[in-house]
């Protein structure tokens, strides 16, 4: 599969990662190329095989739905850009 | 009193031949006179206080690689977008460690999020080779290599994905394990691909590996893919006998185009060891080989592009820009101030993958070929006990050989099928060949190991990669294009033992009796000892 110029912007928006004009060839070379390689995986007959999404498929240890305090709270309120008070302020998203 | 294994610290340190903070000077010193050229170290923790330590590791020193957080100092991931990152809180895997007193001296280098395999994907610079600083490390624990390699720490924890903690150890003639997926917690390590990141460890010796991992293992509520798993023993179950063991080796030689042949050579006699031992050998074909890597990729980039959406500069990583004209816009200068180059590769990839109408036949389509690569590592499980086979087509490669081999627009397709990409003149993606022998076991979930079994002449001249350019954005990458060396230099070779799940103890075994036969923690490279 070519990626195409509209593609590749579809993909920009997608991963909502800026791409410069200066890099679009490569980058749609290295998808179309690496796209290329991984379709030999279409070679393999998997009709009626699941999906394995995690190698050892365990049962998930869950915690319980209920707060938990974290010791510190400050520390983690101080990594924020702005706050107010004991929130965190994000930049206006409208 | 260089390079000592962990259990000979910590006789000197009980001795009291030797203090906790002479130990610690020792190695603070070592790393200031050597990391501005290796490069081993991110950041250094050189205020940590060595005293009133107890526990196994009372007093060590230990490196951690910069994608395990560890609470008020600096973790960066390699990546420019954290590098005034200081986590609030410590990976448990890290903590397990410290409460053992071990003593986190420094924080490694790696390739942007573990995003490599050479090691030159770091915003910080590439991590040098010691054994020969004209070849990278390997990666993408490439400083926690460099590290132990070079006597700058005596272990060091790395993680790996799809081979990132076994191909820098085979690089640098170290042990290097990835245990079983869900034996170690992965609460604080900052994630790429979750079904397939693990932590690791390197070290000189196979029993302080063990004594690590015992240190490490068990379940974390912190981590709900963490298993519930009895209390390990490794360390003090170490065995070389391997008589009567089964184990299962691949025949290679349809690729010994492909492959550097004195990997091929020292395959051969690993081989022969391990039958001189006592050990069955079985032969069988390597299942899915050249498709292990089309699923690896596909599967790991998706994981990466959903993992990575946090950084956007609002949730995460800091913002490039105060305001924009949309939300959107907001978040993608943001995120292309962040990443470098091969992350965000990595994540239109994977977004493409996931996207719709190509789930299906990519995402999907990988997660059912995953399937069928695990039972058929199952059903080789059901006959032998271990699987021996190398860690890669060669020893560690040039410098920036991978900075040549970024696409060009005059590039063509070259390749029909995908065994022609294990050709080293495949330029295009070559770099993503290093993990093929590795990938299996991330896949699978399974323990596999990289333990140094001899060295290779350096064929290599530099030619070409003196004229290459360095990934772009580095801070503090001074280093000038290598210099043409001298010919002839030996470089390290590992070979990859891989066990079904849990059996940790079956590879550290047989990495003991290769370790007794070979005597592989008794070299260094020259220039550090």
């Amino acid at each position: 599969m070519e990626i195409k110029d509209k593609d590749l912007e579809k993909l920009g928006k997608l991963s909502a990662l800026k791409i410069e004009q200066n890099e679009k060839e490569q980058l749609k070379l290295f998808l179309t190329k690496a796209l290329s390689y991984f379709e030999t995986i279409k070679q393999v007959d998997t009709e009626n095989q699941p999906a394995l999404l995690n190698p050892l498929s365990p049962p998930l240890n869950l915690r319980k739905d209920e707060i938990l305090d974290f010791p510190d709270k400050n520390t983690l309120l101080d990594q924020a850009p702005k706050k107010q008070g004991a929130l965190v302020k994000t930049p206006s998203s409208l | 009193m260089d390079f000592f294994s962990l259990s000979a610290i910590q006789e000197k340190l009980k001795k009291k031949e030797l203090s906790p903070e002479e130990l610690f000077r020792f190695y603070i010193n070592k790393i200031e006179r050597h990391n501005p050229k290796l490069k081993a170290f991110i950041s250094l923790n050189k205020e940590a206080s060595s005293k009133n330590k107890t526990g196994k590791l009372a007093g060590t020193p230990i490196g951690v690689k910069d994608l395990f957080c560890t609470k008020g100092l600096r973790t960066t991931a390699g990546s420019k977008g954290l590098k005034d990152y200081v986590p609030p809180y410590t990976a448990t895997v890290v903590e397990k460690l410290e409460q053992e007193g071990a003593i986190v001296i420094g924080k490694c280098n790696n390739d942007e999020f573990g995003m490599g395999s050479t090691g030159e994907q770091s915003f910080f610079g590439t991590s040098l080779n010691p054994w020969d600083e004209n070849h990278v490390a390997g990666g993408s624990s490439s400083g926690s290599a460099v590290a132990v390699s070079a006597g700058l720490c005596p272990v060091s924890l790395g993680t790996d994905t799809g081979g990132s903690v076994r191909l820098p150890a085979s690089y640098c003639h170290l042990v290097g394990l990835k245990p079983t997926y869900g034996r170690l917690s992965r609460y604080g390590m900052i994630a790429y691909a979750s079904s397939l990141d693990q932590a690791g460890v390197f070290s000189h010796t196979v029993e302080d590996t063990a004594l690590l991992l015992d240190i490490m293992s068990g379940f974390d509520p912190k981590d709900s893919t963490s298993l519930k798993l009895e209390k390990t023993e490794f360390q003090a179950h170490l065995n070389s006998d391997l008589r009567n063991k089964k184990v299962a080796y691949f025949d290679l030689d349809f690729l010994k185009d492909q492959i550097d042949p004195e990997v091929l050579l020292l395959y051969e006699k690993t081989l022969k060891l391990l039958e001189n031992r006592g050990c069955h050998l079985v032969q069988k074909k390597f299942p899915y080989l050249e498709h292990g890597l089309s699923v690896y990729y596909l599967i790991s980039t998706s994981e990466a592009s959903s993992n990575l959406s946090r950084y956007d500069g609002v949730r995460y990583g800091a913002q490039s820009m105060e305001s924009s004209s949309s939300l959107a816009d907001f978040y993608a200068e943001n995120r292309f101030e962040f990443f470098g180059q091969e992350v965000r590769k990595r994540i239109l990839m994977g977004t493409f993958s996931l996207s719709a109408g190509y789930y299906k036949d990519y995402f999907h389509k990988a997660c059912q070929v995953r399937y069928l690569i695990k039972e058929a590592f199952d059903d080789i499980f059901k006959t032998c006990e271990a699987i021996v086979c190398p860690v890669s087509k060669s020893p560690a490669p040039p410098l920036s050989q991978f900075s040549k081999d970024e696409v060009s627009s005059s590039s063509k397709l070259p390749f029909e099928k995908t065994m022609s990409l294990l050709k080293s003149d495949s330029k295009e993606i070559s770099h993503y060949l290093n993990d093929v022998f590795t990938v299996f076991a991330n896949l699978i979930g399974s323990p596999a190991m990289s333990v140094p079994v001899g060295f290779a002449e350096d064929r290599e001249t530099l030619n070409e990669s003196e004229t290459q350019d360095q990934p772009a954005q580095k801070e503090g990458n001074n280093q000038s294009s290598p210099n043409k060396h001298p010919p002839k230099k030996s470089l390290p070779i590992g070979m990859q033992l891989i066990a079904p799940a849990f059996k940790e103890q079956t590879i550290l075994n047989i990495a003991t009796a290769l370790e007794e036969d070979l005597k592989i923690n008794q070299k260094r490279p020259k220039l550090y000892q």
